[in-house]
């Protein structure tokens, strides 16, 4: 029994050392003959973007393949993610190609090897496992003579940003203005009814967190909202706002800077402590929210920043087609779609989730090839518009 | 005359076991009696142990033969996970026969682990922590999570109150009354001796994994009924939902006084009203864990140096009489 099971096991190895060694030489053959055209296609935009100038307005459409990193796109956020970068690339008639296997710094920088021996003009990442990946990827992709962009992301470490601003295939990044969202989650709670708040982080020392909480704060003084309490990265969200609501007890309103998902206990505490009337402001989309924006217990809601990718591929595009938007790398800002009824719910649900948030048409007005007025600041006034009013308003519903 | 002084004895055992808490409540009611002499904030309290007093619970059992598994917090979010999805198709019915099959099913698996490889008890959690985490998180992404109104029954009175009651009986029952529950204390007390008596501590202790599991899954009702939501953890981040509970059990264990299942009752609410009177006094929040801790230390420290204390104390009195004099 014992040497049947040795050689099968045998068997299994050798056949699957030889399918690989197959599949590598295959692809390798492939990837290096692609890669070659793309070099010289590369190279010559490369070139052509040192003497952009006037140049610069007379870029074509050039076959595109776009690798796009991301963790996957088994939950809601990484399916939204995919799928709205596939409408910008879709929009610029090129190849949508995924790795959706970046959990790690490791595991990106492999994505990013993987995509670029795949023939990838461009490629586009986020720093959420961390920065260490991006000196390598700028490496390889100056290597490869590819484009890249970093969508959600803003670099904090000095030394990295140094490096990459002289990095001539770096395009530029996307992110969010958390101050801005936190001021106006903390103003829309305020114009609810919200008096005295109690805020709740959801980690410490995270940039983002804590910019949420910098713009509430700010909100909340400017409209002599109290802020009572700070809860930091409880372990038991419930139990946390309860022991906050029992030693202040007139507090009618939680901020919740992150994990949206912990709203349905926070509203649950609230309850049991007798009160009707309260408001919740959160971040991050979770599956109940629909429910809780309906019973009212969610007062407002920040998420659906998928198109974050979308924009900055929308950036790589017009870099890659001879018609940058900027001689400098550049950073644009997203808004955060925000949801402050069952009704912006439903919109998020059909048009954005489940649906196209942009037609192909629409987002070809960011590329400059096919709209030569486009410019930086028309694009970040566009990019700007991002919210429910505008997806309904193109969607032609009222 | 042997009647009273046992009657005695064992008032006095109540009166030191329920000390603690008491001793701890009145000193915040000193600092905020607004809070705490009102009814409700004890009601609250009491509910708010209870989830960690029912993890606790399916805990002792293995602490008791002396193993530490920091899988806890994972098991009970995939078996979470897998009774909400089962409620979502089957009711009410499905989120309890979907929470006790599936943390059985995990609670024997690790158990397996456990005694067939003969890995440390603690190396078999943090594997168990690894794999079941991995699989929650992936689970939760391949299902939509909404807590129906009828799951929050396990977490809200009366519900959270009989499930505590029920556990409760079924785990005193356990560890008092049975064959199981003294073969326990035998491997607990000295493992080599029980071996000697005859006891299979390898069986055993995967018992304790199983009746542990069953009682974890009444812990997973309540903690979902309890928050009304679930959301997978990563980076070993589950463990921490273990460390609340494992400290209730460690003080528990160290109740001389009374016996353990009542024991980790009394150190997880004690732990409970530490934490909640440290937001009542307005400590930041970041300083919690370590006045947590801090106590943790104070106490178990006390607990085992009582006697090194007493003769401390004794000494220090025996030579001061002479002065005095």
């Amino acid at each position: 029994m014992k040497k049947i099971i040795v050689l099968l096991l045998l068997v299994a190895m050798t056949v699957s050392l030889l399918a690989g060694c197959n599949n590598s030489k295959g692809n390798d053959s492939q990837n290096t003959t692609k890669k070659t055209d793309d070099s010289k296609d590369t190279k010559d935009t490369a070139d052509t973007k040192d003497t952009s100038g006037d140049k610069a307005a007379k870029g074509e459409v050039k076959p595109l393949k776009y690798g796009f990193i991301s963790w996957g796109t088994a939950d809601e956020h990484g399916r939204t993610l995919n799928a709205a970068v596939e409408w910008a690339v879709e929009a610029a008639g090129g190849e949508f190609v995924m790795d959706g296997s970046a959990i790690s710094a490791e595991s990106t920088i492999a994505a990013a090897e993987n995509l670029i021996q795949a023939g990838c003009n461009i490629i586009a990442f986020c720093t959420y496992a961390g920065e260490a990946s991006v000196p390598q990827i700028s490496r390889l992709c100056q290597e490869n003579k590819v484009y890249w962009t970093m969508w959600d992301t803003t670099i904090s470490d000095a030394d990295i940003r140094a490096m990459i601003e002289q990095d001539p295939y770096y395009v530029g990044n996307t992110n969010e203005d958390q101050y801005d969202a936190g001021y106006k989650t903390m103003k829309a709670m305020a114009e609810a009814g919200a008096k005295n708040t109690i805020v709740v982080k959801y980690g410490v020392n995270i940039p983002t967190c804590d910019e949420r909480v910098e713009g509430a704060t700010a909100a909340a003084k400017e409209l002599g909202v109290n802020l009572l309490y700070e809860i930091v990265a409880p372990e038991d969200y419930k139990k946390a706002a309860q022991d906050a609501l029992v030693a202040y007890p007139d507090a009618d309103s939680f901020f919740l800077a992150g994990a949206g998902s912990q709203s349905p206990s926070l509203a649950a505490a609230m309850r049991e402590a007798g009160k009707n009337k309260f408001y919740i402001g959160a971040f991050d989309y979770f599956d109940q929210m629909g429910d809780e924006l309906k019973d009212g217990a969610l007062t407002i809601i920040n998420g659906g920043h998928m198109v974050t990718g979308t924009f900055s591929a929308l950036m790589a595009i017009n870099a890659y087609f001879d018609t940058p938007l900027s001689e400098d790398k550049y950073m644009v800002t997203i808004p955060y779609l925000t949801l402050s009824s069952y009704e912006d719910y439903e919109a998020y649900i059909q048009y954005a989730s489940q649906g196209a948030a942009y037609t192909s048409e629409e987002l070809q007005k960011y590329l400059k090839v096919y709209n030569p007025d486009l410019t930086l600041e028309s694009f970040q006034e566009g990019v700007s518009k991002w919210s429910i009013a505008d997806i309904k308003e193109r969607k032609g519903v009222n | 005359m042997i009647n009273v002084k046992s009657k005695s004895i064992s008032i006095k055992a109540i009166l030191l076991t329920v000390l603690l808490p008491i001793v701890v409540y009145a000193v915040l009611s000193c600092f905020r009696p607004d809070i705490y002499l009102q009814k409700s904030t004890f009601i609250m309290l009491l509910t708010q142990a209870l989830s960690n007093v029912i993890i606790g619970w399916s805990m002792v059992f293995g602490m008791s033969v002396g193993l530490f598994d920091f899988s806890v917090g994972a098991r009970i979010l995939l078996a979470a996970f897998f009774g909400v999805h089962m409620s979502q198709r089957f009711g009410i019915a499905g989120f309890v026969i979907g929470c006790i099959v599936a943390s059985i099913i995990i609670a024997i698996l690790t158990g397996l682990i456990y005694a067939s490889l003969k890995i440390p008890s603690i190396i078999t959690g943090f594997s168990a922590l690894l794999i079941f985490e991995s699989l929650a998180v992936m689970y939760q992404n391949r299902i939509t999570v909404i807590i129906g109104d009828d799951i929050s029954i396990f977490g809200t009175s009366p519900g959270i109150y009989i499930v505590s009651v029920i556990t409760f009986i079924a785990v005193y029952a356990l560890f008092n009354n049975t064959k199981f529950g003294y073969q326990i204390k035998a491997i607990g007390g000295n493992e080599a001796v029980a071996k000697s008596m005859g006891i299979n501590s390898v069986k055993i202790k995967l018992l304790t994994y199983v009746v542990g599991g069953l009682i974890l899954a009444f812990a997973t009702m309540v903690k979902v009924g309890y928050a009304g939501t679930i959301t997978a953890r990563t980076n070993m981040s589950s463990m921490s939902m273990c460390f609340t509970p494992m400290m209730g059990v460690m003080i528990g264990l160290y109740i001389s006084s009374c016996n353990p299942v009542i024991g980790v009752f009394i150190g997880s609410f004690t732990i409970t009203i530490v934490s909640s009177g440290l937001v009542a006094l307005g400590i930041e929040s970041r300083l919690q864990n370590v006045v947590v801790g801090i106590f943790l230390i104070l106490f178990i420290g006390w607990k085992t140096n009582f006697y090194r204390i007493q003769e401390l104390i004794r000494k220090r009195r025996h030579n001061n009489i002479p002065l005095q004099e």
